[in-house]
């Protein structure tokens, strides 16, 4: 069943379609919720109230673009909601200063796995974490990610420039520690 | 340079996770409760179609029935009359075509009438220079002879006390005449001659005996078409029974269900879940606790009381304007609930790599409230009166107010913090309401449905919530300033 058809279905509120929708686009979209959170709970619960509004709001959709980037796009604005609706996420927008424009060996990323590189994205404080995945992942600009969270702009900038500096520091950290355990197992 | 940005960015695009199973049994569970609430919110809606649908139809089957019904005014029409020898003059050159009056010969002291309570003839004329011979009137008895030159006032069925002083005039009480006036113009107008006369049958002669079996008191007007054509149509009015012409003021007591909705509130899922894992070589350690307060809401009693004041839109017969002040108690269930997360996070270094662990947990409670709100507002609506009688109306406005005091519960930021709103900040408040009301005298009832447009709670981070509300009222009319002189 391609997409199309699964489209027509689910606008029939059919719930075959809707599950087969859903095994398409939920693992996936699970990985996205789960970068903005903090735990694997909380992105299952993004998730979960991301496709209530995949459903409900799919007669909206115009087929004008990729299926997966709107989905997408909801689960994003799902999370920010979720993550301002909660206290544990709200109360960690204080970021201490972290020097800028740390230089990265060419290949540090490449010797972390997918998930550690996530894992590390997810160790930022929510402020930050929400900033970098919006800038440096989703592709949104400063002046878009101000308006989605309610921010100035130069914050947006900061706390993107804070977060990359951060995670570059523990991709290094991370990439001796690495080197340095083969060295002792060795 | 290394590009950091897009290397992420292809890493995230090519991360997934596998969701358990029980997420997508509580997208099914949510989807059809929201499908539920949809259907809800029709029925929010049936209910103002419903009385409206049943408003319209009301008029329309009353409005049928009011054609039959007509009532004269007690407005005087002279009639008409002639003497037998006049008349015989008349008769005997009688045309169908004409509108020659007809004159009966004898009026029997007490006519026999079938449907028709048995009533004197008075026949006393006025004195005086101007005065006329009496208007001699026989009524047919149905089901014995007819005279020739009793058709017209057989026809009707007609008991009439004319009062003769200088003219005939047409008596002070209402008369109801029966079908339409002119069919019977055009059936006496035949009936007058007298050969068509005989060969018509009684009942051909009575088009309104069906309506007669009603028990309406049926008069004569005058024995001839002149009369009745005498008769214009605007002599014809309904006689307005309970129409507000004047200023009135009533007192309003109700009691009624209010339902508290809000948007995107309720104990979407079972408050205890617990979890486990071990991440593969995780680097993190630490502790994190946090809270989230819920808020649904549900129905709860109240009551009313209100003052208001109605009168009809210039001379108007149906249409009337009503302004009021309501106050309103309501009472509220508000379910509130707190939910915990805690996690901790180990990690050790002991051994080969790196170990750790996160532990989480979820956990917390619901508690029942009963809370309320004292409301005041504005009313402003338009009435319209339905039936000739004028006791039932279908009202429709909207209101305006604002929440004097609040003794609800409101989250708090803390974690345990769910504290009383009582000096929360008061909010105004907007909706309109639909309703019929029946007012036979002083006292009447009113069934009406209230829709408020917007929130009548304001608080930061909390969901819009509005009432849906019925509510029975009682009304208490004083009488108005003209009623008493």
């Amino acid at each position: 069943m391609d997409e199309k058809e699964l489209i027509k279905l689910c606008r029939k509120d059919d719930r075959t379609g809707q599950k087969a929708l859903y095994k398409l686009f939920a693992s996936e979209m699970l990985g996205v919720c789960y970068r903005y959170t903090k735990s694997l709970d909380d992105a299952e619960d993004v998730l979960q109230e991301g496709f209530v509004k995949v459903f409900t709001q799919l007669g909206q959709f115009k087929a004008d673009g990729p299926l997966g980037a709107w989905i997408r796009r909801i689960m994003v604005t799902t999370a920010i909601s979720y993550l301002r609706k909660h206290n544990r996420y709200r109360n960690q927008m204080d970021f201490e200063h972290q020097p800028l424009h740390v230089v990265v060996e060419e290949t540090a990323t490449d010797n972390l796995q997918t998930r550690e590189l996530m894992d590390l994205i997810r160790k930022l404080p929510s402020g930050y974490q929400t900033v970098f995945n919006l800038v440096g992942i989703e592709g949104y600009d400063h002046s878009e990610v101000a308006n989605m969270l309610g921010i100035s702009v130069q914050t947006s900038r900061s706390q993107y420039s804070r977060a990359r500096s951060q995670l570059i520091n523990w991709v290094k950290e991370s990439e001796g520690y690495t080197k340095k355990t083969a060295v002792n197992d060795n | 340079m290394y590009d950091f940005d897009g290397h992420i960015k292809k890493r995230a695009g090519e991360y997934g996770l596998e969701p358990r199973e029980q997420v997508w049994d509580r997208i099914e569970q949510e989807l059809d409760a929201k499908k539920k609430k949809r259907r809800g919110i029709w029925l929010w809606w049936l209910l103002p179609i419903l009385l409206v649908g049943g408003s319209v139809a009301t008029y329309n089957y009353v409005h049928r029935n009011n054609v039959h019904e007509a009532i004269v005014t007690n407005e005087e029409h002279p009639i008409n009359t002639t003497t037998p020898k006049e008349t015989q003059e008349k008769n005997s050159t009688a045309d169908l075509s004409s509108t020659t009056p007809v004159v009966t010969e004898s009026l029997p002291a007490q006519a026999p009438l079938q449907h028709f309570e048995k009533q004197p003839i008075n026949d006393k004329t006025g004195a005086g220079e101007n005065e006329k011979p009496p208007v001699k009137k026989e009524l047919k008895d149905i089901s014995g002879e007819q005279t020739k030159n009793s058709i017209t006032t057989t026809e009707y069925r007609a008991r009439e006390s004319i009062k003769t002083g200088g003219e005939n005039m047409v008596p002070e009480r209402p008369i109801v005449l029966l079908d339409t006036l002119s069919g019977n113009i055009a059936l006496q107008q035949e009936l007058a001659d007298p050969d068509v006369a005989e060969k018509i049958s009684p009942e051909e002669a009575m088009p309104t005996v069906a309506l007669a079996d009603t028990g309406t008191h049926i008069s004569s007007v005058a024995s001839h078409s002149d009369s009745l054509h005498a008769l214009s149509e605007k002599t014809f009015s309904q006689k307005p029974v309970n129409k507000p012409s004047k200023a009135t003021w009533t007192f309003v007591v109700g009691a009624g269900l209010h339902n508290m909705t809000a948007s995107g509130l309720g104990l979407q899922k079972s408050m205890a879940d617990y979890n486990y894992s071990i991440p593969q070589n995780s680097t993190g350690g630490g502790f994190g606790n946090a809270s989230t307060q819920l808020v649904p809401t549900g129905p709860g009693a109240g009551f009313m009381l209100g003052i208001e004041r109605s009168q009809a839109f210039g001379q108007s017969k149906r249409w009337s304007w009503m302004a009021g002040l309501h106050y309103q108690y309501q009472t509220m269930q508000i379910t509130t609930g707190t939910r915990v997360d805690s996690s901790i996070s180990l990690r050790t270094n002991a051994g080969s790599g790196t170990k750790s662990a996160n532990y989480y947990y979820r956990g917390g409670n619901s508690i029942e409230h009963t809370g309320s709100q004292h409301r005041v507002h504005m009313i402003a609506a338009v009435q319209l009166y339905i039936g000739k009688k004028q006791k039932w109306s279908w009202q429709n406005g909207f209101y305006g107010g604002i929440v004097l005091a609040n003794d609800y519960l409101l989250p708090q930021s803390s974690v345990t913090g769910w504290v009383p709103s009582k000096e929360l900040v008061n909010t105004g408040y907007f909706g309109m309401e639909t309703g019929i009301k029946f007012q036979p005298g002083k006292i009447g009832a009113g069934l009406f449905a209230q829709y408020n447009l917007t929130s009548s709670i304001n608080a930061t981070s909390l969901p819009k919530q509005y009432w849906r509300g019925v509510e029975l009222r009682i009304n208490y009319k004083l009488p108005s300033s003209s009623a008493k002189k």
